[in-house]
């Protein structure tokens, strides 16, 4: 299991007043592993060593909520656990069906980054290209 | 897209501009104002909002208008309950109840307060939590979580916080009994346990501001406020309890939407009608967030009055009464600009029951509305409006002709004009601490390194925003404070 650091791509964009997120990945599991990586990076919640792991499950009508209810879980547990993020592996048993391992730490010091309060279904994209996944996200500061 | 212009401050946007829209849209605004809205195509979201079933009227957009994530931050959107009308999570937003609280006090700027500013700002970002992540004032168990919920600002004054003048004093009385606390997710209740009596992050402060000048004398001394007053003002709304009641509901509201077919050009508008079960699990809890953020702002005026009394009360230098805020600092008022609420208007010449969502708008009832504290019912409604950090900010009072033109809703703000990173690369934030306090502005910040992200140059000029309120007659300006002290997450 590769440390987020080590990943590649995601882009973080642009917006009056909120920040959105471009990810890609050869395969939708690498796709929602770099928008993880991507939405710590805006947090400022990625923690080098985890000591608890936990283990989510989500399931939604279509693939691109499915990535949003992803991104809200990592939330969740930033905001309400005060996790600091050292890995994260998905594996989606369907396209819509998802299970994820994040291996996290607790802390109680402030998040190095913004604050989020969700990711919002606003100009929500998820396409298969010829070269593989890419999806747009934008989060609500 | 470019609205049509129908007179100084108003714009609209034809019914078709967007397919489907069912209603105009209307943006009150100043040729530059409109200008920036349309460049970040705010005013197509104006446009979408019009399409929502059972709107009526128009799809209404207030001055400081921006781009937003479904609705434009700015929107107001009124739904005929009885006619299908929809009610939309998106439309109300994460942060449900954010509001404006402005507390005044007796003591004077110049005699008072400026020689001790420095030290009372210390004091106020001791006392006051704030920034991201854990640790509010009062930690809540499950019991007492669902307490607040259900009872606003009711639950801290039975537990002897606060006075009973700050209930009357808040919008609602600061309890909606439509609270419904089983309709809130445990995790909701998680996220927000040990949040309770904090700031925030992101774009909540507190300021320490001084009335600068009074507009209308009988409306400023109905609410205590005259030039050279001291007064605190406060934006924070309802923390990750809010976020996590939005982010659960509007998942349930997606598909709901979609299985019953309403259509919606763009998906964090999705909606469900408001007499449908689903509508009516979000609007209580809704209501439970509303109530908590009425909570959170009460328990932050008590760390407020403390750090002031801290500051200036020598124990028997001023006896105080004991129903009464110390160094008369009572509320003016405190109103929410995130919020869905149902009121009746007349429309088409009868009265309806309609949804009325505000999302960075504030209600702004006009004189003799029943709703309004009775020592208010005389001038109308106050309007707290903050401006971007280190400018001006406004007190301003609802109009009965704002009923008719935008369901009683004025402004909520400056307004954002540039992106946060944009922000951050014109200036660091230890520049704009050094710009502020050469200004003479008092700074406490938790992340220095994220305040440029609020700097005055990322927002639009509040006062033409305010000025535009005015011009439109949705609401009369009443005063005007500038800040002396900064306190942010």
């Amino acid at each position: 299991m590769a440390g987020l650091e080590e990943r590649p791509p995601f882009e973080i964009l642009e917006h009056t007043a909120d920040i959105g997120l471009r990810a890609r990945g050869r395969t939708p599991e690498e796709l929602f592993e770099n928008a993880a990586a991507g939405l710590l990076e805006i947090l400022g919640a990625a923690a080098r060593e985890g000591s608890t792991d936990v283990e989510i499950t989500e399931e939604a009508d279509d693939p691109a909520a499915l990535l949003v209810h992803f991104l809200d879980e990592l939330i969740y547990l930033v905001d309400a656990r005060g996790a600091r993020i050292a890995a994260i592996t998905v594996r989606l048993q369907a396209p819509t069906r998802l299970r994820a391992r994040v291996t996290w730490t607790a802390s109680g010091e402030p998040l190095g980054g913004t604050e989020l309060k969700a990711a919002t279904f606003h100009q929500l994209s998820l396409e298969e290209r010829p070269d593989g996944y890419v999806a747009t996200v934008f989060f609500d500061v | 897209m470019q609205p049509e212009r129908i007179d100084e401050f108003e714009w609209r946007i034809p019914i078709g501009t967007v397919p489907g829209m069912r209603v105009p849209g209307v943006v009150f605004a100043t040729e530059e104002l409109i200008g920036k809205a349309v460049e970040d195509r705010a005013v197509e979201q104006v446009a979408n909002v019009a399409t929502l079933p059972g709107i009526v009227e128009a799809s209404y957009a207030m001055p400081d208008i921006h781009w937003g994530y479904g609705f434009p931050i700015g929107g107001v959107a009124a739904t005929d309950v009885d006619a299908g009308g929809v009610v939309s999570p998106g439309g109300v937003g994460f942060d449900i109840a954010c509001g404006v609280r402005l507390i005044r006090s007796d003591l004077d700027w110049e005699r008072d307060v400026k020689p001790r500013i420095g030290e009372l700002v210390r004091t106020l970002g001791q006392r006051v939590p704030r920034g991201t992540g854990k640790g509010g004032r009062l930690h809540l168990g499950r019991t007492t979580m669902d307490q607040v919920l259900a009872e606003g600002v009711r639950y801290p004054l039975a537990v002897g916080i606060g006075v009973e003048e700050d209930a009357e004093l808040c919008e609602d009385g600061g309890v909606l009994d439509t609270a419904v606390p089983e309709h809130v997710s445990d995790r909701a209740k998680d996220r927000g346990g040990d949040q309770l009596g904090s700031l925030g992050a992101g774009n909540h402060f507190l300021e320490v501001q001084v009335v600068e000048r009074v507009i209308d004398p009988d409306a400023a001394a109905a609410m205590g406020l005259e030039e050279g007053g001291v007064c605190v003002m406060l934006h924070s709304g309802s923390r990750g309890l809010g976020h996590q009641i939005c982010t659960d509901h509007l998942r349930v509201v997606d598909q709901a939407s979609r299985r019953l077919g309403i259509e919606v050009p763009d998906r964090q508008l999705a909606c469900v009608p408001v007499t449908d079960v689903v509508a009516q699990r979000y609007l209580g809890a809704m209501a439970a967030a509303a109530n908590f953020a009425r909570a959170n702002r009460h328990v932050l005026t008590h760390a407020i009055r403390e750090s002031f009394a801290a500051v200036f009360e020598k124990a028997g230098e001023r006896p105080r009464k004991g129903s009464s805020p110390p160094l008369g600092m009572s509320m003016v008022y405190d109103v929410a600009h995130n919020l869905a609420k149902v009121e009746e208007y007349k429309v088409g010449g009868r009265v309806r029951t309609l949804c009325v969502h505000r999302k960075g708008a504030t209600r702004a009832f006009g004189p003799e509305h029943p709703a309004i504290p009775a020592r208010y019912r005389r001038i109308g409604q106050p309007v707290i409006i903050p401006g971007s950090m280190g400018s001006a900010s406004y007190v301003l009072v609802g109009t009965t002709e704002a009923a008719r033109k935008s369901f009683s809703s004025a402004c909520h703000g400056a307004g954002r004009a540039m992106s946060r990173t944009k922000a951050r690369r014109v200036m660091s934030g230890v520049d704009l601490v050094k710009q502020l306090e050469g200004r003479g502005i008092a700074v406490a910040a938790s992340q220095p390194k994220l305040l440029a992200e609020e700097a005055p140059y990322a927002y639009k000029d509040v006062s033409q925003v305010v000025r535009t309120c005015e011009g439109a007659g949705l609401s009369r300006t009443v005063a005007r404070l500038v800040p002396v002290g900064v306190v942010k997450g």
